[in-house]
């Protein structure tokens, strides 16, 4: 996984999951050469261990080989829904009550998305990281950070803004421009 | 609740942060708001981006890790390819419902015959040891038959001559789920164990298959918190009306069930005769 494999185009990502779904397994591959990286980064980030990042990728990409048919590319990125499946696929590993979200490397990395979420204020990005890479709810970040709950659906929907602002002022997602360092 | 106040909570619905009462709410409200679900639509390719501010880690072994990610795949793709063939040649379609190779028998009825023997030894051992306590063993299992006769009609409803079973698995891996179908009744008996239970808003929804037709829906089911389930469900007109069918496949679809599958079948299973 060098990092010059780990973008591909939007339409070449769609067009490998929808080869996915008609049983072409070379296309799994090819969708684990382009994201694996990343897949791996965030369950590593998520888990905190090898041994339950490599199983929350393996996990992740076998829920994609098996729901690829459901991938609908007109209302999704191909990012958005993998590095769902992995997200979940992490979190399942790992205990609510052992997520200790590290800010050095679930916000470190060279990258538009994690200088974007650097510039967010101090509450904004806690909120976010508590719910992205630890898994908690509304309620459950209210209570760790101690602010009511509406001020926490605040600080989740003001960060998100922040980031789409800075990610994609055109409004589009790219997944190229999302890993230019 | 106004559209507003909803709106407020698209970035936390789409970051799976809402508690299910006020998921229930916002879900309510995006069927029907167009604005709402481009907006969690956003909102999922911001959490998607996000993945990207994580530190990069190199796995331990790139290798043997990509070969876990294939090897895995392929024990829960339950899927055949089905190609169509056009005067251009052969097409790929979206596959129908296949079933995957049964895994291979298990070793069940050594294990309860070993049992039943040390069972029936172990009695032996007590009746001779204890012989004055056999009036009471005896009344005892006086008592354990009322019971099992009261368990009869329930016994009926998965064993006879019309009840049908299918287990639903997926390839090398225990049946998470047996579905009996009696006839008589006409009934489903859904059974299962160490069946995760559904995501919030989300249930498990079973599909009689019938080679070349489109899936019809057999009814929805929840398990409790340890993947266990005993359900009956009514067999619908449909089905019955069309004969015996060949296969059985398990989704997950939104609350209350889709009309068709909107997700490749989690197990699947073939029909057979209860011997």
């Amino acid at each position: 996984m060098s990092p010059d494999q780990r973008v591909a185009s939007p339409a070449s990502a769609s067009a490998m999951v929808a080869a996915m779904a008609s049983g072409d397994e070379n296309a799994l591959g090819s969708l684990y050469d382009a994201f694996g990286a990343v897949a791996y980064g965030l369950a590593y980030a998520i888990t905190g261990t090898h041994a339950k990042a490599e199983a929350a990728v393996a996990s992740a990409f076998a829920d994609a080989w098996r729901s690829a048919g459901a991938f609908d590319a007109s209302r999704t990125s191909v990012l958005a829904w993998l590095t769902g499946l992995v997200r979940r696929s992490a979190l399942v590993q790992t205990p609510p009550d052992r997520h200790r979200p590290d800010s050095a490397a679930t916000s470190g990395a060279p990258t538009p998305v994690g200088r974007a979420l650097r510039a967010l204020t101090e509450p904004q990005r806690r909120a976010l990281e508590l719910s992205y890479y630890a898994g908690l709810s509304v309620s459950e970040i209210a209570a760790r950070l101690g602010v009511p709950e509406s001020g926490t659906r605040e600080l989740l929907r003001t960060a998100m803004n922040d980031l789409r602002s800075a990610l994609s002022p055109t409004g589009t997602f790219d997944d190229q421009a999302m890993t230019r360092a | 609740m106004t559209h507003e106040q909803l709106m407020a909570s698209a970035p936390s619905y789409a970051l799976d942060a809402l508690d299910p009462t006020e998921r229930a709410a916002f879900e309510a409200h995006l069927a029907g708001c167009p604005e709402c679900r481009d907006a969690v639509a956003t909102y999922r390719e911001v959490a998607g981006a996000l993945a990207h501010a994580a530190v990069p880690v190199e796995p331990r072994d790139a290798a043997a890790l990509r070969e876990r990610v294939m090897r895995e795949a392929r024990t829960v793709r339950p899927m055949g390819i089905v190609t169509r063939r056009t005067p251009n040649g052969s097409v790929p379609v979206r596959p129908t419902f296949v079933a995957a190779p049964r895994p291979p028998r298990r070793l069940v009825p050594w294990a309860v015959a070993i049992t039943s023997l040390a069972a029936a030894a172990a009695f032996a051992f007590v009746y001779r040891a204890e012989r004055e306590r056999s009036a009471r063993l005896s009344s005892e299992l006086t008592s354990l038959r009322a019971e099992v006769a009261r368990d009869d009609s329930v016994l009926a409803a998965f064993v006879g001559p019309e009840v049908h079973v299918v287990s639903l698995t997926v390839a090398n891996a225990k049946p998470a789920v047996r579905v009996f179908w009696n006839h008589t009744s006409k009934q489903f008996i859904v059974t299962s164990f160490g069946l995760q239970p559904a995501p919030p808003g989300r249930t498990y929804q079973l599909w009689a298959i019938r080679k070349g037709q489109a899936p019809l829906s057999m009814g929805t089911f929840a398990v409790n918190a340890t993947g266990r389930t005993m359900t009956t469900l009514t067999v619908p007109p449909a089905i019955i009306a069309g004969g015996l069918i060949d296969d059985c496949a398990l989704t997950v679809e939104p609350d209350g069930g889709s009309p068709q599958p909107t997700e490749y079948p989690r197990l699947v299973g073939s029909w057979r005769h209860v011997d």
